[in-house]
């Protein structure tokens, strides 16, 4: 039982940290990016070159990849989106999926179909927490998860960006009248949801592995954390990450590995249906 | 394209399904049979997802759905007859589109487009894990099925023009603008009195059953299903591609987006990721130069031609090209 608790925390702390920039972008900006996920693969297939190339650490790899994403993020906003965002309607959704596609091709192309993984010690190292043995990566995971929530509800609760990042979310043509420039607080956030994935990838590279096509996983995954904490919800999204990582370990455990997938697609759609709003409601507006 | 060209245009086409089988090699055959494919499924994914305005992303469900119908219904103690099969194959993939419609229907757009890839990878997912179903595997089907290249090349041929046809049929009549009404905006749509919930739900049964249909014949050609490949997101990714390369929304365009993209792929084999990979950048460079696709890029290319050719024949005071304003679309505050 506490076995089941310990890994549902570490799975959990997770997917906080992948879905929490998927929950900015999506409370923030209206926007559910298809991409997102090949954020998280792109950087561990990044890190995985930063690290080869010039010898560091996966951790120094991660400071490396994260700026990186960061700009791409941004360049993409500015350069594509945002002008699609303008217009509404399908298009932002189109594009992201064609970004997505394109991504993953790419990823293909630099790098073969076959998983990876970054090799390090973090990955295969354990340790023993309350008696129960873990692996390093997970306590990362959690600490990562954790640290980063609360880092980004201070960011947007006691920062002059937060505050007008909340504006524009709540009326971008008011906060633009009072001197916010909407479109590059609007990258600056596509970018952080970015860089928030990104870190969330040094662990899924560290502990787990990636192939081209991955990032449609942690996409599902992401947004099922997002539907059920609520979009923008900081708190909510830590939340509804740990439900999820427990109701995804113990459906596993009682069902059986094998139907992990089964349980944690029907899962989603089982979410969209019942709760299309979210359990916890709004929070960011 | 007014109704009689358009009419003058399917009737060509169905003529040159017919005909073409006593033309072309057996190879040609067998090709004719992936574009009729792969034109049909991108048509018919344009029903919802560009007439409708619902950016569906689970389509495989339906073509792995029908494949599967096709797969059991002939393998049964008691087989079907291959038509009950197939047509089997597209009330249970309309049921499903329907019945998935209606229970997403709450949800905002993109919520929408996710649930339904979530909805396909769940049953991807359960089918690899159901003996029954032959999990991994898969199912053989009968080799004694009364099918051939050629009679599969006419059914797909006649399933892709009746998709076309409908289509073109269906933007012209009140249920299709109702349709696209809901598409420009829905709350605009409830007010002017139609049923937004109503239109989804039919505009997925009709874009479902076609898809089962495609997937029913899929099986067939293939004499085998198989999880991996029946549900594979390949096929839903083809068919955005080719939609909105070719013009989302448009009659004509996803029967183009087809022919450029299959072609591509066909051509370029040895090379399919790097195929992916232009074909997804044409994709986004599209939607954002020019969202209305490829087939309305070829009208403005040509109007914008002919309103630049007379600039010179005017200079030199002797214009017998056509002058400016027998263009459709003025120039705006242009000399």
């Amino acid at each position: 039982m506490l076995a089941l608790l310990l890994d549902a925390l570490a799975t959990g702390g997770l997917y906080a940290t992948v879905a929490l920039g998927l929950s900015l972008v999506a409370g923030v900006m209206r926007l559910l990016n298809l991409a997102q996920g090949e954020f998280l693969v792109g950087s561990v297939y990044l890190m995985l070159l930063v690290g080869k190339t010039l010898h560091v650490d996966p951790l120094a790899a991660v400071l490396v990849a994260l700026p990186v994403v960061g700009l791409v993020a941004y360049g993409v906003q500015r350069g594509l989106l945002q002008a699609l965002m303008d217009h509404g309607g399908e298009a932002p959704l189109v594009a992201t999926f064609g970004l997505s596609i394109a991504a993953q091709a790419l990823f293909q192309v630099g790098f073969g179909p076959a998983a990876v993984t970054i090799p390090s010690d973090y990955g295969v190292t354990g340790t023993t927490v309350l008696g129960h043995p873990m692996r390093v990566v997970s306590l990362l995971a959690l600490g990562l998860g954790l640290g980063l929530t609360v880092l980004t509800h201070a960011l947007l609760t006691h920062t002059t960006y937060g505050r007008a990042l909340r504006a524009a979310a709540e009326d971008p043509m008011a906060a633009q009248s009072l001197g916010v420039d909407v479109r590059h607080v609007f990258a600056l956030c596509f970018a952080l949801g970015a860089v928030l994935t990104a870190a969330g990838a040094a662990v899924v590279g560290l502990g787990f592995s990636v192939e081209p096509a991955s990032g449609l996983l942690w996409l599902l995954r992401a947004v099922a954390v997002v539907v059920i904490g609520g979009m923008g919800s900081v708190w909510g999204t830590l939340a509804a990450a740990v439900l999820l990582g427990l109701v995804e370990e113990a459906g596993a455990a009682l069902a059986g590995p094998e139907y992990r997938d089964v349980i944690m697609f029907g899962l989603l759609v089982l979410i969209l249906v019942v709760r299309p709003t979210g359990l916890f409601g709004k929070a960011l507006r | 394209m007014s109704a009689q060209r358009e009419t003058a245009a399917l009737a060509g086409l169905a003529l040159a399904v017919v005909v073409a089988p006593a033309l072309m090699p057996d190879y040609g055959l067998v090709l004719g049979f992936g574009l009729f494919i792969a034109a049909g499924l991108a048509l018919s994914w344009n029903l919802v997802g560009g007439i409708t305005g619902q950016f569906a992303l689970g389509h495989a469900l339906y073509v792995g759905v029908g494949a599967y119908v096709v797969a059991l219904g002939t393998t049964l103690a008691q087989p079907l007859p291959l038509a009950v099969a197939v047509a089997l194959a597209m009330v249970v993939s309309a049921t499903l589109a329907a019945a998935s419609a209606a229970a997403f229907l709450r949800m905002r757009a993109a919520y929408f487009s996710v649930a339904t890839m979530g909805l396909a990878l769940a049953a991807m997912a359960w089918v690899v894990t159901s003996p029954a179903l032959g999990a991994t595997a898969g199912i053989t089907l009968p080799g004694d099925l009364p099918v051939d290249d050629r009679r599969l090349f006419w059914a797909a041929g006649g399933l892709a023009l009746l998709t076309l046809a409908l289509t073109a049929w269906i933007v012209r009549t009140p249920y299709g603008l109702s349709l696209m009404a809901v598409r420009d905006d829905e709350q605009a749509a409830a007010e002017c009195g139609v049923n937004p919930l109503l239109l989804k739900c039919s505009a997925m049964a009709l874009s479902g059953a076609l898809a089962g249909g495609f997937g029913a014949l899929i099986a067939l050609q293939k004499q085998m299903v198989e999880p991996m490949s029946a549900f594979s997101m390949g096929w839903t990714i083809n068919m955005i591609m080719m939609c909105v390369i070719g013009g989302l929304g448009s009659v004509w365009g996803p029967l183009l987006g087809a022919v450029l993209v299959y072609g591509t792929q066909q051509a370029l084999d040895e090379l399919a990721v790097w195929n992916l990979l232009v074909t997804a950048l044409v994709l986004i460079a599209v939607i954002r130069l020019a969202p209305g696709g490829l087939v309305e890029l070829g009208p403005r290319l040509l109007a914008r031609l002919r309103r630049r050719a007379p600039r010179p024949a005017s200079t030199a005071a002797a214009s017998s090209a056509p002058s400016p304003s027998t263009s459709p679309t003025q120039p705006q505050g242009q000399p």
